[in-house]
Formats: C-alpha cells, sequence, structure tokens
C-alpha cells in the first residue's frame, strides 16, 4: 500500500503541530519515523489513521483519499498500536486480540468461532500463543505491547502504524518487538513506527523519515540519513556514527558533554 | 479466578433466579411450603378452585416477586454496562442518585400537586435527567466518560437541591410516604407496577445484551475503539439511552434500591470472570438473584419490614 502525504498541517489550537508535510511512503517497507519529543510523530501516526482530522492536505492510500473511506472499510486495512494503553478491566487476552475483529462486525454481533480462530493466529504471528487465556491485566509491558500488535494483526490489515511500540520496554524486549514488526513486513504488512532511539530505527528499518517541530527534514534509507551532521539538527547533540564488525550495522553513540 | 466451568456456571445462572423466586414467594409473615406454589399454579391455569391462598400469592407476593427479579435484572445489566462504557466501576452510584433524584422530584411533584400519575410525573424527570446530562457533557464538544461523570454529578447534585426543597415544604402527613419511596417500595408494587415498567425495561436490558461486544469495545479505549471502525460517541449515547430508560422505567415503579448497580457486577465478575460476551448476561441473572433474597431477608428477618434499600 502506498502511502501518500500531501501538504498535511495539523494544529493543537492554534499551536502548529505539523507544517506542510509532503511525504510518500511505498508498501512493503519497515518505515521508522525518528525526532525528539514534541517533533510530531505521534500527531503525524494519529493524523494517517484517522484519529486527528488535518487543517490542511491530505492523505491518501493507494491513491484514496483516507476521508472518504468508510470507517469499517478503513480499520480493515490499518491497524494502530496505540502509545499507551491503560487495561481497565482484566479481560483474557484472546479476547482483547478478537477486539481486532470488530471492523468485520455487524452492530448487533459478536466473534464468531472463525474470529477467534484469526485471533489465535495473530497471536502465533506474535510469538504469543500461550498468552491467550492470561488476563491481560497481568502482562509485562513487552507482553502487551506483542497483544497489542496481535490485535492489529487480527485487523488482516496491509499497514500497521504503531506508536512508539518499545517505550518503556527494557532492551531485550526493544528488539524483540522491532524484530517482531520486521519479521511480520517480510510477510506483506507495510509498517509505519515512531521510535525515540536512532539506534533501534537503525537496526531494524527499511527507510527512516526524521522529524523535527512538525518538519520532516530528511527521508531514505537509514545509511543515507542517519548520521552526526542529521543528529546534531535532530536531537541538538554530537553523536559518533561507530560502525561494527558487521558493516550493515551502525551504532549512534552520544559524545559525553564534560560535565563540571 | 473465580467459578469458570461454562456449563456449571450457566446452570447456576439460570437455576439461582428460580430459586431465589421460589424463596421470596414463600418467605413473610404466613410462611408457605414450596410445594404449594406449582399446586396453585395448577389450579388456576384450569381455573378448578379458589385456593384460599390464591390472593396472597397471585395478587400480594408474585408481583412483587417479579418486580424483584425485574428490578434487580435491569440494575445488574446496567450496571455492568455503565461500568464498562465509563471505565469506572463507580458510575453507578452516581446514575443510581440522579435517577433517584429526578424520580423523586417527579413522583413528589405529583404527588403534592396531584395532577398527573405519580408513575407518569416521576418517568418524565427521570427522561429529563437522562437529557440534562447528556447534554452538559457535550458541552466541551466531546462525550468522554470524564464529561458524562461530571455531567451527571451536577445533574444529580440539581435534583438533589430541588428534592431537598420538597421534602421541606411536604405536608407532615406525606412525609413518611416520601420516605418510603426514597428507601424502595417494593412490598407497594402490584401488577399494574409491574406491567407499566416491564416493556421499557425488558427493550432497555435486551438492547444492551445485544449490544455486548460493543459495550466491550467501549471499555477498551475511545480511540481504540475509533481505530476500529466504531463511531464511538453514537454508540455511547444508545447504550447509554437503553441503560438509562431501562432503570428509570423500574425506579419509577419501585423507588430506589441503588446498591445492586454495584454489588451485582462485582459478584459477577468474580464468578464468570470480565468475559464480554458473559458478563452482562450473567449481571442480568445475578442481579435479580441476589436483590431477590435480599428482599426475602428484608420482608422475613424482623417482626415488621426493613425497606430493602437499607
Amino acid at each position: 500500500m502506498i502511502i501518500t502525504v500531501e501538504s498535511l498541517t495539523f494544529c493543537y489550537d492554534s499551536i502548529p503541530a505539523l507544517r506542510n508535510i509532503s511525504i510518500e511512503i511505498s508498501g512493503g517497507e519497515l518505515v521508522t519515523i525518528l525526532g525528539p519529543n514534541g517533533s510530531g510523530k505521534t500527531t503525524f501516526l494519529k493524523c494517517l489513521c484517522r484519529l486527528l482530522k488535518p487543517k490542511a492536505g491530505y492523505i491518501c492510500f493507494d491513491k484514496q483519499p483516507i476521508w472518504r473511506m468508510k470507517p469499517k472499510c478503513f480499520a480493515q486495512q490499518v491497524g494502530y498500536v496505540p502509545q499507551i494503553h491503560s487495561p481497565s478491566f482484566p479481560y483474557r487476552v484472546i479476547d482483547v486480540v478478537a477486539s481486532g475483529r470488530t471492523p468485520y462486525l455487524s452492530a448487533l454481533a459478536t466473534p464468531s468461532k472463525e474470529d477467534y480462530e484469526i485471533a489465535y493466529q495473530a497471536l502465533e504471528a506474535v510469538g504469543c500463543r500461550e498468552l491467550a487465556e492470561r488476563l491481560y491485566t497481568q502482562l509485562s509491558g513487552g507482553e502487551l505491547r506483542l497483544v497489542l500488535i496481535a490485535r492489529a494483526l487480527a485487523q488482516q490489515p496491509k499497514i500497521l502504524l504503531l506508536d512508539e511500540p518499545t517505550s518503556h520496554l527494557d532492551f531485550k524486549n526493544k528488539f524483540m518487538v522491532m524484530h517482531t514488526i520486521k519479521s511480520l513486513v517480510k510477510k506483506g504488512v507495510s509498517a509505519v513506527v515512531s521510535e525515540h532511539d536512532p539506534n533501534v530505527a537503525v537496526a531494524s528499518s527499511d527507510k527512516v523519515i526524521l522529524m523535527k517541530e512538525g518538519n520532516v527534514i530528511a527521508y531514505g534509507k537509514p545509511d543515507e540519513v542517519v548520521n552526526e551532521e542529521t543528529m546534531k539538527i535532530l536531537y541538538d547533540m554530537h553523536v559518533e556514527v561507530i560502525s561494527l564488525t558487521n558493516p550493515q550495522l551502525k551504532f549512534i553513540a552520544p559524545k559525553m558533554l564534560n560535565i563540571q | 479466578m473465580g467459578f469458570r466451568s461454562n456449563s456449571a456456571s450457566f446452570l447456576l445462572l439460570v437455576i439461582a433466579p428460580l430459586l431465589a423466586l421460589t424463596l421470596h414467594i414463600c418467605v413473610g409473615k404466613y410462611p408457605l411450603t414450596p410445594t404449594i406454589i406449582p399446586t396453585l399454579f395448577i389450579e388456576k391455569l384450569s381455573g378448578v378452585s379458589e385456593h384460599a391462598l390464591e390472593q396472597l400469592v397471585f395478587f400480594i407476593r408474585l408481583p412483587r416477586a417479579v418486580m424483584a427479579a425485574l428490578f434487580g435484572a435491569t440494575m445488574g445489566v446496567t450496571g455492568a454496562t455503565l461500568q464498562c462504557i465509563l471505565k469506572t466501576p463507580c458510575k453507578p452510584i452516581h446514575t443510581r442518585h440522579i435517577l433517584w433524584c429526578s424520580c423523586g422530584c417527579g413522583s413528589f411533584t405529583s404527588f403534592n400537586l396531584g395532577v398527573i400519575s405519580t408513575e407518569v410525573s416521576a418517568f418524565a424527570f427521570a427522561l429529563l435527567a437522562i437529557f440534562l446530562t447528556l447534554t452538559i457533557s457535550r458541552v466541551r464538544g466531546s462525550l468522554s466518560p470524564v464529561s458524562i461523570v461530571l455531567a451527571g454529578i451536577i445533574v444529580s447534585a440539581l435534583f438533589q437541591g430541588v428534592l431537598t426543597l420538597i421534602q421541606i415544604t411536604a405536608q407532615p402527613e406525606n412525609v413518611s410516604a416520601i420516605v418510603g419511596w426514597i428507601s424502595g417500595r417494593l412490598n407497594a408494587v402490584s401488577w399494574n407496577h409491574v406491567l407499566l415498567s416491564m416493556p421499557l425495561a425488558l427493550v432497555g436490558i435486551l438492547g444492551v445484551i445485544l449490544l455486548r461486544w460493543r459495550v466491550f469495545m467501549l471499555s477498551l479505549g475511545d480511540e481504540e475503539a475509533k481505530a476500529l471502525g466504531m463511531n464511538v460517541e453514537r454508540e455511547r449515547v444508545v447504550v447509554t439511552v437503553l441503560a438509562s430508560l431501562a432503570v428509570s422505567s423500574v425506579v419509577t415503579a419501585a423507588g430506589i434500591i441503588g446498591w445492586v448497580c454495584l454489588i451485582a457486577p462485582h459478584l459477577t465478575r468474580l464468578m464468570v470472570g470480565s468475559d464480554p460476551k458473559r458478563l452482562l448476561p450473567a449481571s442480568l441473572s445475578l442481579g435479580a438473584t441476589f436483590l431477590l433474597v435480599a428482599d426475602a431477608l428484608a420482608k422475613s428477618i424482623w417482626s415488621y419490614e426493613i425497606p430493602v434499600e437499607f
């Protein structure tokens, strides 16, 4: 699915959060949006999944304007994983994942056996089949994030939008979640992910979008756009890009400041 | 955790209300044995003879038992529903308070003025309370759970003030009637009350049970429900109105018995968990059972009847 964004502008009250963004994202790739706090990453993702209506500009999925699509049709194509999810009641994991089948249900319907089978397969795809009967209020942060990804997968979408899927996760879980997303992309689902850590972005992404203060300042392959100059512009700090033994792997290390 | 076997739970949820109904009919100032009840029904249906206990069972105890079951079922289901869509276990308390005060205002207004029937007036005021709550909650543009809860507090306070005024200005001979209504008046229920409240209560209950998957989706969060293709505001309004109409209809007939809407859903969760497909139907059964048992105790535990609200 090709995502076309043209002159996208969004404001919270009168404060601009996205400034005239124009970009085209190809299908079948893992694209990471990298940027500091307040750069507009979450706002951009929410505009992409119709949770926010832009002040100006338009967004098209495969040349179809997203705001002309019916909500159910849109939800059957786009899966969204939120940044924050506060469990309210102790539901079973499988019921939470089955909620991803809602776009396929009528108003009075409940998920069928086939819907639950799809939910089990989605859990299998993220390697969490054994969590199905657990209560999702008892899961760890990483497990909960994977369950929410499974729910988005149960929608059988063409594209996944994930808002900081690695936030609040430990060192291992960060890369485990990105590895899972990468494996889903290899199976044909496109993914747009927002991320704070440049190392996570570089290690797993096909393309990287650099955002600062509501603007896209660079878009391209990690090798091309993530370097010392762009990191200086993005985070206003000096970094050193270190090539590791595997030439495809790089590590972005901050240059430590003299602390007096 | 809890009692989760499907068939055992289902059996209990079907049998428990029936047992509680039987208990309710049998206990009282003149205790009956359970075996007399089928006999009375058979004689009534075949028109064989007038049994001495027929008046007691069919015109005093049975309407009260049916109303208690309907009331408990309504409050159980609507309590669980409102907990889910407003994502708080406390909202049912406010719902009860709003409808208590509004119905109280309506009924006592008509009681004092004697212009229109108490039930019609109480129901009209309940609808007014629902309308005001939903209207005020839209002031900031969105119909979020927080705005509904806050609007409910405002409307509740408004009607509480009016109700206090009514009680202060009431004639002394009417005060006991007012207190009796506030305490729940299942003991004054006739078949007219049951027939008056049943249609709307059943519509409301059936409506929310059919929409139980949407209720579950609303409990997961607005953003996520929207991202899954739901019109969150519209569906929240529909469910809230259905639940409120059901509660209004039973409160109009039988006064205020509010704790059921809080306790029944929690007990149900202990039994069947939070399974969205089973919680609401199970709340219906447990709510009815709970109130039937409580009212049976209220009318038999002491030498005079204790109001079931207490």
